[in-house]
């Protein structure tokens, strides 16, 4: 898979808004605003044991382009770094909040020059960052979020890999336990609707 | 060529690598030195603020043509200064080497409403052409939103009397730049590395640093390591004798 057929993943899930016209033609609006249905029935249908998996996965992927990225970050990437957990902090909307909140991970990736890492980094993100992103979703868990971006930024920039990868690792458990949060609403609305209670 | 037990001398032996080097980086830079030259024959034409979809259409077979001439270049094109082309302040015109013969044209959003803005006035070769006025290069980098691959992106400045209107760009595969280089740096008596201006490793011969990664400042200097620059706009450095890693 290229990098591009990752992108368009994320597109297709509405995740990132991208015009694209072939050949300079009609370019089409994509949806800005993910509908949440789709992410969380998805959510519903995953196990605490899957959520789990992806949390392992992604810890060890984000920790390890956290603490490559300690060492390998340019000047201008680490702007980039901190633009983008900047707009995480701005954001009003769950589209933009999705949209920042992958990219900002994304771009980490693109600060290691291993692609194989940014492949992984941008399927994990297509695959999680719509299911995190429900309203079960505080103001304070926004906020938190941010300071732990800041958190791996601050590491990052001063060049400590080990600090990156503990800042990312942490980040990752966080970001679990407020989808194991989404997952129990996400079940109960579920079996709600199935009128099905034990199921 | 030299022999076992003749080593040439150091600041021969880095000299010649530096020539290969930048003779190497002038060759890939001919193509956007001449599309600049055409460029601004183009802009100066059309004058100030009204080069339009029009106008530029001849230039696409200037484009198309260099780019398949050319060894190293997989893209090439156009990106205008703001007030410019006379449509948009954000305007791109570039073509990609494709598998199939023909080049195909990259089409990115540039929409500067959109969070997903390919805003090159921003990228570092685009704004550094602008403000020195030579040529400028950035990479390695993973351009995932334009090239979608790992390259440099290269950008010759145009200039239509004394104004900039925009740069010819063109981006090197990463992998292409490192044979090139490191055949060079194999030639050489000891370890060696070209870096670029942020110490990011372009290609090196067995010093451990491996290509994409950033060698720390304490280790380009001193303890018998020589550094000599390769042009006057890079920033890309020769670290001759730079040590295995510890």
């Amino acid at each position: 898979m290229t990098l591009r057929e990752a992108i368009a993943t994320l597109r297709r899930r509405g995740l990132v808004e991208t015009k694209r016209g072939r050949n300079g033609g009609t370019f089409v609006q994509r949806r800005s605003e993910p509908p949440e249905e789709p992410d969380r029935a998805r959510l519903a249908a995953t196990t605490v044991g899957q959520l789990r998996d992806l949390g392992d996965e992604q810890s060890a992927i984000s920790g390890a382009t956290g603490e490559l990225a300690a060492s390998r970050a340019t000047p201008h990437d680490l702007r980039r770094l901190a633009v983008l957990a900047e707009q995480l902090v701005t954001a009003s909307s769950r589209g933009a909040r999705i949209r920042a909140d992958s990219r900002f991970h994304t771009e980490i990736a693109v600060a290691t020059r291993s692609e194989r890492l940014l492949r992984r980094e941008v399927l994990l993100r297509a695959e999680s960052s719509g299911m995190l992103w429900l309203p079960h979703i505080t103001p304070e868990d926004h906020h938190e979020m941010c300071a732990e971006h800041d958190a791996i930024v601050a590491a990052i920039a001063a060049e400590d890999g080990e600090a990156a990868r503990t800042a990312a690792a942490r980040h990752i458990r966080a970001d679990l336990s407020r989808l194991r949060a989404g997952h129990r609403v996400a079940v109960a609305a579920h079996d709600v609707t199935d009128g099905n209670a034990d199921g | 060529m030299q022999m076992a037990d003749q080593v040439p001398p150091v600041a021969d032996e880095a000299g010649q690598a530096r020539d290969q080097v930048v003779d190497y980086i002038e060759r890939a830079l001919s193509s956007l030195r001449r599309l600049a030259a055409e460029l601004a024959v183009l802009a100066d034409s059309a004058g100030a603020g009204a080069l339009d979809d029009a106008s530029m259409a001849p230039i696409i077979d200037v484009i198309t043509a260099s780019l398949t001439e050319s060894e190293d270049l997989i893209g090439l094109g156009f990106t205008a200064e703001r007030g410019v082309v006379n449509r948009s302040d954000n305007y791109l015109l570039w073509f990609q080497k494709s598998a199939s013969a023909a080049s195909r044209q990259l089409v990115l959003n540039l929409d500067s409403k959109d969070s997903d803005f390919y805003n090159y006035h921003d990228t570092v070769w685009f704004s550094g052409a602008r403000v020195s006025g030579l040529p400028s290069i950035y990479g390695p980098y993973l351009d995932y939103a334009g090239a979608d691959r790992a390259v440099y992106t290269v950008a010759v400045p145009v200039h239509v009397a004394g104004r900039f209107v925009g740069v010819a760009g063109g981006d090197l595969d990463v992998e292409v730049v490192e044979r090139r280089v490191g055949r060079i740096l194999a030639q050489m008596s000891r370890p060696s590395a070209v870096v670029t201006r942020d110490r990011v490793v372009i290609a090196e011969s067995g010093t451990g640093w491996m290509p994409g990664e950033r060698v720390p400042e304490a280790e380009t200097q001193g303890g018998g390591r020589s550094r000599h620059a390769l042009t006057d706009w890079s920033g890309w450095q020769l670290v001759m004798g730079l040590p295995t890693r510890p």
